[in-house]
């Protein structure tokens, strides 16, 4: 059984990628940011964002990059940009505190935030744990689980009865929680407003009618995609004093957006 | 009712009344129809003069409103100069006019006039009612001075009013380099305003009063003793300088009048008013008279012998029942003015008078891209309102317009005041920024030559920007509202890659992962397989033998492979002889122990062939004699004997399934 465990524990480690491969591409990557890093600190923020955007094409992600990036397009005044890319490290690392500090200050700050919010769900989710990690909990949770049935039906360990019942538990509620995430990432797709303003029309070409304008760095969601339009959907508030919000549908061209 | 609805019958419906409810409805709703028309027709006739008297009102309304909005269209907006071709050292008037009913009109937006400096602005109006209808002309004069050479254009002038927008055609002025055509400029008009005296307590007469009465002709006596006139502060000047021109307007003490002036029209001079005006009283011949000082300074812009300075216009109306309005003018004056001597220093820009020039900036510290003042002070007698202040670029800031403005005031014998610039300046690095010695070159009229005065070099501590609020290198605007309201900035970039190749799909998606989740699942399916036969083996011992048997001849028929691979053929025999032997008993479900006859009897009762029991009885024969006769049987046979078994065991097993 113990030979069992490690041999599992060892699939385990190398399928999270805690065990990572290091090449001289990564370690040449590594260079490129920390010469994203010099040119921010000697405020050449162009530069810096040159540089970011090399190591992001070459192939790396990660948290801290996209962190950076926004840090930069912030300050090239690029608020658009600057809310894509933390939202975009915020993904990767929820928890993260300047992450969230410098989303949210941007977010309040610029994008109107007050005024415009995508209908996104799971938000209490997002904001707490990556996917990655909810699906690795819910495997421990099995594991133990299946591990405690065993030894209660096989074994006859009458006193795993409560443990196992309590594992059962949380096992079923963390695996509807998964699931509905996984439901979400694969059926709901976000982006975010990066042109200066995106003008809403009633379909996919130049000649609609705009219904509405939104600005740079509101959240959308994207319904669908049809050549170089996007229909989107935006909650938008309706009310001055009271907190209701009317639906904004629509065609932004594709180029105004990017997906997060 | 009915009477009616009875005469009513005789007046046909109208048609459309009738459609309108449907003729084919029936003789009943007919009849309901014409009594409902002629209801209306009496109602009608009472109404007439109500809809008449509505229909004119509005009509009226109409009117008024369409009166207002010609009267509101009718404004004509034109520019034009007085010259079309000018030297770079002129200057030049620009005379925008707004004719129409107006009353409160907007100032016309001049033009981006970068090649021009604007060096003074004067407003006049005219008003005049005809048939009480208002017709007023407000004029603006602008005097400009070319910045450089060429065909200078000078874009339309638009005014906004009520809605619309007027425009004028573009003025082109041809700009020569010095030394052009002296053209003669025209008369530089200004306000005629009303001015009351200011009550002011009577002054004696100064004892040098200058000059003595002119020979006015006095009115006679029943007409009030009113004189006028002129003098001038020096005989000659230097161009742009500043000369003081008073006019005395005398009447006798006591009357009381109404008077307005006009300034001189002066072809060469640019006129400014001073005002309020002085009174004082003087005695002259034994009357007293009331003396009212008008000034104006004048800056000549045109070098020459005995240049005219025209006489200024007095109209007055005594208030009583005798007197009409009247009019006096002084005699005009005649001054040299004088170029000023050729050896002007770079940058001197025709300032000319008395000057002090200071600058400072409104903070000593500031962080990199926000925005500070500079302010450049030039105070002093001379020609203030027109002088200017060049700023060149700063090292280390990017320099925004600058503004300018300027007061001046009488101080009994000239006019002195000061004027400032203000020029916005954005630092562009941070550390120590010098605004380096600002230096200001006038011709100084005292001594009669030219000085240059600089302002102390000032600096700025600049410190990174600290919070990106606006747009980097823009001056923020004043009034508007702080994009973010509390004092905080992005927190800093992280400085750990700690990066990872490519963008992988989530663990759910990882077919590894998730086949590992299959082992639990299939450890308890193998429990629960492996319980359930140690179950059945419990309670069924006979049944479990049976289905194992084939199993186990396997496991023993291999045993005696490896005798017969080992050559140790008695060995061979007996694992043969026990595999075939334990076969038919887990098969048959016989007891052990039993000689080869009685199996030979149990498996006939089963009904097996017989050639099969033969040959299963042949086998088990031989195996005895092999292990008590060692050395009878070679390797050939081993084979053979090995061979029928399996085959009989095979041919035993199909039967069963």
């Amino acid at each position: 059984m113990k030979k069992y465990i490690a041999a599992c524990a060892l699939l385990f480690l190398l399928i999270t990628g805690y065990a990572k491969p290091c090449s001289a591409g990564r370690e040449s990557a590594s260079s490129m940011f920390q010469y994203g890093n010099d040119a921010y600190k000697g405020g050449n923020y162009q530069k810096a964002r040159e540089c970011y955007e090399k190591v992001l094409n070459d192939g790396y992600v990660s948290p801290s990059l996209y962190y950076n990036l926004g840090n930069t397009c912030f300050k090239e005044n690029r608020i658009g940009w600057a809310l894509l890319y933390y939202e975009k490290a915020h993904r990767l690392a929820p928890r993260d505190r300047d992450i969230n500090y410098n989303l949210g200050l941007v977010r309040d700050a610029f994008a109107q935030s007050a005024l415009y919010s995508s209908d996104e769900r799971m938000m209490w989710f997002k904001g707490f744990c990556t996917i990655n990690e909810c699906t690795v909990l819910v495997s421990v949770l099995y594991f133990a689980f299946m591990t405690l049935l065993i030894s209660y039906v096989f074994y006859r360990q009458e006193r795993f009865f409560w443990v196992l019942c309590t594992t059962g538990f949380l096992l079923l509620c963390f695996s509807i929680i998964l699931g509905t995430a996984v439901y979400d990432r694969e059926t709901m797709h976000y982006g975010m407003v990066v042109a200066p303003s995106a003008e809403v029309r009633s379909g996919p070409s130049y000649k609609e009618n705009v219904t509405s304008i939104i600005p740079e760095g509101c959240k959308i969601r994207i319904i669908r995609k049809e050549g170089e339009w996007v229909e989107i959907s935006v909650k938008a508030r309706t009310s001055k004093d009271e907190a209701t919000y009317g639906k904004i549908e629509g065609w932004i061209p594709d180029k105004d957006q990017s997906a997060i | 009712m009915e009477k009616e609805s009875g005469r009513s019958k005789l007046i046909l419906p109208p048609e459309g009344a009738e459609t309108r409810e449907g003729g084919a409805t029936g003789r009943r709703a007919h009849l309901h129809v014409i009594t409902r028309s002629y209801d209306h027709m009496i109602e009608r006739k009472d109404c007439r003069s109500i809809f008449k008297v509505i229909l004119m009102l509005s009509l009226l309304c109409v009117l008024i409103a369409l009166r207002s909005a010609v009267w509101a269209q009718d404004i004509e907006l034109s520019a034009e100069v007085d010259r079309s071709s000018i030297s770079l050292n002129e200057q030049i008037m620009l005379y925008v006019t707004v004719r129409g009913d107006i009353n409160s009109v907007p100032e016309p937006v001049l033009p981006n006039l970068s090649d021009f400096s604007i060096l003074s602005k004067s407003q006049s109006q005219n008003i005049e009612i005809v048939n009480f209808q208002t017709t007023a002309s407000i004029g603006y004069q602008y005097i400009l001075q070319p910045r450089r050479t060429g065909n200078l254009v000078i874009g339309p002038v638009t005014l906004d009013y009520d809605g619309k927008t007027y425009k004028t055609a573009s003025v082109s002025v041809v700009v020569t380099k010095s030394g052009g055509g002296l053209a003669v400029p025209a008369p530089v008009p200004t306000r005629p305003q009303l001015h009351l005296p200011p009550v002011m307590p009577s002054i004696q007469p100064p004892a040098g009063f200058p000059g003595s009465f002119p020979s006015v002709s006095m009115p006679f006596d029943d007409s009030p003793g009113i004189a006028a006139f002129a003098t001038v502060d020096k005989k000659s000047a230097y161009m742009n300088e500043q000369v003081i021109l008073t006019v005395h307007f005398y009447y006798p003490a006591g009357t009381s009048l109404e008077r307005r002036y006009l300034p001189p029209t002066n072809a060469g001079f640019l006129t400014e008013e001073i005002a309020p005006t002085q009174k004082r009283t003087v005695a002259y011949q034994g009357r007293q008279y009331m003396v009212e000082d008008i000034m104006f300074a004048l800056y000549p812009i045109q070098a020459g012998k005995a240049m005219t300075i025209g006489g200024v216009t007095i109209n007055y109306q005594v208030r009583d029942f005798f007197h009409s309005q009247d009019t006096i003018k002084t005699e005009p004056l005649s001054i040299d003015v004088l170029s000023l001597p050729s050896g002007a220093p770079q940058g001197f820009s025709q300032a000319v008078g008395v000057f002090q020039v200071e600058a400072s900036l409104d903070r000593t510290d500031t962080p990199m891209d926000e925005p500070v003042t500079l302010t450049v002070k030039v105070t002093g007698e001379g020609n203030i309102s027109t002088l200017d202040f060049p700023l060149k670029n700063l090292d280390g800031f990017k320099k925004f317009d600058t503004t300018e403005t300027h007061k001046s005031q009488w101080d009994g014998a000239h006019v002195t005041g000061e004027k400032i610039f203000k020029t916005v300046l954005v630092p562009q690095k941070t550390g120590t920024l010098q605004v380096p010695e600002l230096s200001f070159i006038y011709f100084d009229t005292s001594k009669k030559e030219y000085r240059t005065i600089s302002t102390k070099g000032l600096s700025l501590a600049v410190t990174p920007a600290a919070q990106k609020g606006n747009m980097a290198g823009q001056p923020s605007q004043g009034g508007t509202e702080p994009v973010t309201a509390q004092k905080s900035d992005i927190h800093y970039i992280k400085t750990n890659f700690s990066g990872r190749e490519g963008d992988r799909p989530p663990l759910y998606r990882n077919t590894l992962f998730m086949g590992i989740q299959l082992v639990p699942l299939l450890v308890l399916i193998a429990m629960t397989v492996r319980t359930k036969r140690q179950e059945s083996l419990q309670r069924d011992p006979l049944g479990a033998r049976k289905s194992k048997a084939y199993g186990l001849f396997r496991k023993n028929l291999d045993a005696a492979k490896r005798n017969l691979a080992g050559k140790k053929t008695s060995e061979f025999y007996g694992a043969l002889q026990k595999s075939l032997i334990d076969y038919v008993r887990d098969r048959y479900q016989m007891g052990s122990g039993l000689t080869i006859q009685q199996i030979r009897e149990n498996l006939e009762e089963k009904k097996l062939p017989e050639d099969l029991l033969n040959s299963l009885e042949a086998i088990l024969k031989a195996c005895e004699q092999a292990r008590f006769l060692p050395g009878t049987m070679n390797e050939k046979d081993c084979q053979e004997h090995l061979r029928k078994c399996s085959e009989a065991v095979t041919r035993m097993e199909k039967k069963f399934s």
